[in-house]
């Protein structure tokens, strides 16, 4: 088995499945902690506020408008062209159909990718900015907040490079770059993308339970 | 052409530009802070640093996959082999292919942001003519030198004419002949050369080169001896501004209290 054979076989089920199973120990570990039990008398209905706080906390209120709108555009900007990337590049959609699910669906046009593309490297761009410039952020951020952030510039840029799909080389790299995002993603910051549902569903409820916008 | 003088000519140019770069930082050395203050001074807008950012790391990733489709047939071929560069080079293009756009929308939006203290003033006479930062003492300056609005321009310039020349290069159905696509190539690269050489320059002097002149980019603000030894005439014009805008907080903060200022 070459290195390339070695990368697209056993090192992608080795990194699935610590993706897979990490998430799920981590997940179980948060969900482990329960409630603090809330004596007082409900306000709300906890189940509609989670419900409720999930979608709120897509747009800023409470007057944090202004203060977050660029941080705001450009995680958007990144995350919804790494969403579209991800699930709806033709060279995706083929590896999960014929290695992870066994069905597919249309992708994106290819001009349609580029432009995803483009937008998911422009708000990364934005976002990495954001956090060496602003004194709050610069103070908070960790080797791990730079490192998963880079390591997701890297997977993209890999991907970029082997976009041509005419290069195992180029592939296997690309796919050598995403097996070590997989691995790293579950013993990171990067599990925000599964943590948040429940972070914002328990925020809701908490507050809504006692009768306050969360 | 492209394969032969512009390659060959512009190859020097780069090699040059870094000698150069090197010559500067042995002859005068790193120009220091004489000493630092406790107050620093506003310097660039938070849209101003966005922009410079975005178009730096899209500027590097241009021209490092950039230099990889022009040289590398000579430099790295020799040295990885035929089968390794073309992989190297198929992955140089899709990466430039891809960022072309990201660098064109940002250099529109730099342009814009920064072309206000960009024209030349009279200032900028005296600062030539007693050599500007190649010699050690004080010379006056705005917002910015003579140095530094000459890269403004050509990056400008050079980054419009990148841009246009490039998209065409990217979509090539725009262009109506196959000269305008020739014309573009040789544009392109020669505009890029020229860039990429004075690039060489401005990231040397706004990271090693000159003691708290990074700080501005990152931040926003600079020291404000930085401000009056380098740029003495914009500095006086903003101290004169906080200090007016100090007072006109005190007196706002003492009329809503209901009493006279603290003397």
């Amino acid at each position: 088995m070459d290195i390339i054979g070695f990368i697209e076989g056993p090192l992608w089920y080795f990194s699935a499945t610590v993706f897979v199973a990490g998430a799920l120990w981590r997940l179980a570990g948060i969900l482990r902690f329960g409630r603090k039990p809330d004596l007082s008398v409900p306000r709300g209905s906890a189940l509609a506020w989670a419900v409720r706080g999930f979608f709120l906390h897509f747009v800023p209120h409470g007057g944090f408008g202004r203060r977050t709108a660029f941080h705001l555009f450009a995680g958007y900007l990144f995350h919804i062209g790494l969403l579209l990337l991800l699930f709806w590049a033709a060279p995706h959609v083929a590896f999960l159909e014929r290695r992870v699910l066994g069905f597919g669906w249309e992708p994106l046009p290819h001009w349609g990718f580029v432009v995803a593309a483009e937008a998911a490297f422009a708000g990364l761009i934005l976002l990495w900015f954001r956090r060496i410039s602003d004194p709050v952020l610069r103070t908070i951020s960790d080797a791990d907040d730079h490192i998963g952030s880079w390591l997701t510039f890297v997977v993209m840029l890999t991907g970029c490079l082997a976009l041509q799909e005419s290069h195992a080389e180029l592939r296997a790299l690309h796919m050598l770059t995403v097996e070590l995002w997989l691995i790293y993603f579950p013993f990171s910051r990067l599990m925000h993308a599964v943590t948040f549902v429940f972070s914002r569903s328990y925020t809701g409820a908490t507050y809504g339970r006692r009768g306050v916008t969360p | 052409m492209r394969n032969g003088p512009i390659s060959t000519y512009g190859g020097w140019l780069l090699a040059a530009a870094a000698a150069g770069v090197g010559l500067f930082y042995v002859a005068r050395g790193r120009i220091r802070l004489s000493c630092c203050s406790s107050r620093t001074l506003p310097r660039f807008t938070h849209a101003e640093r966005a922009a410079h950012w975005f178009v730096a790391a899209t500027f590097i990733l241009l021209a490092v996959s950039g230099l990889v489709i022009l040289f590398g047939k000579y430099v790295l071929q020799p040295v990885i082999g035929v089968g390794a560069f073309a992989v190297v080079a198929s992955a140089a293009l899709q990466g430039h292919n891809l960022f072309g756009p990201l660098f064109a929308v940002g250099i529109v939006a730099m342009f814009v942001l920064y072309i206000k203290d960009n024209w030349p003033r009279g200032a900028d006479v005296a600062w030539v003519l007693k050599g500007g930062m190649f010699f050690k003492g004080h010379v006056s300056s705005w917002k910015f030198n003579l140095g530094e609005k000459t890269w403004f321009w050509i990056s400008s310039l050079g980054g419009f004419a990148l841009a246009g020349s490039g998209l065409l290069l990217d979509f090539p159905w725009l262009a109506q002949t196959v000269q305008q696509l020739q014309l573009a190539h040789i544009v392109h690269v020669i505009a890029a050369l020229a860039v990429i050489a004075a690039s060489l320059g401005h990231m040397y002097l706004g990271t090693i080169g000159v003691e708290g002149a990074l700080e501005g980019m990152t931040t926003g603000r600079v020291d404000e001896t930085w401000a009056l030894e380098h740029h003495d005439l914009w500095a006086k014009d903003m101290i004169a501004a906080e200090a007016e805008k100090a007072k006109t907080t005190t007196l706002a903060s003492s009329s809503v209290s209901g009493g006279a200022p603290a003397e």
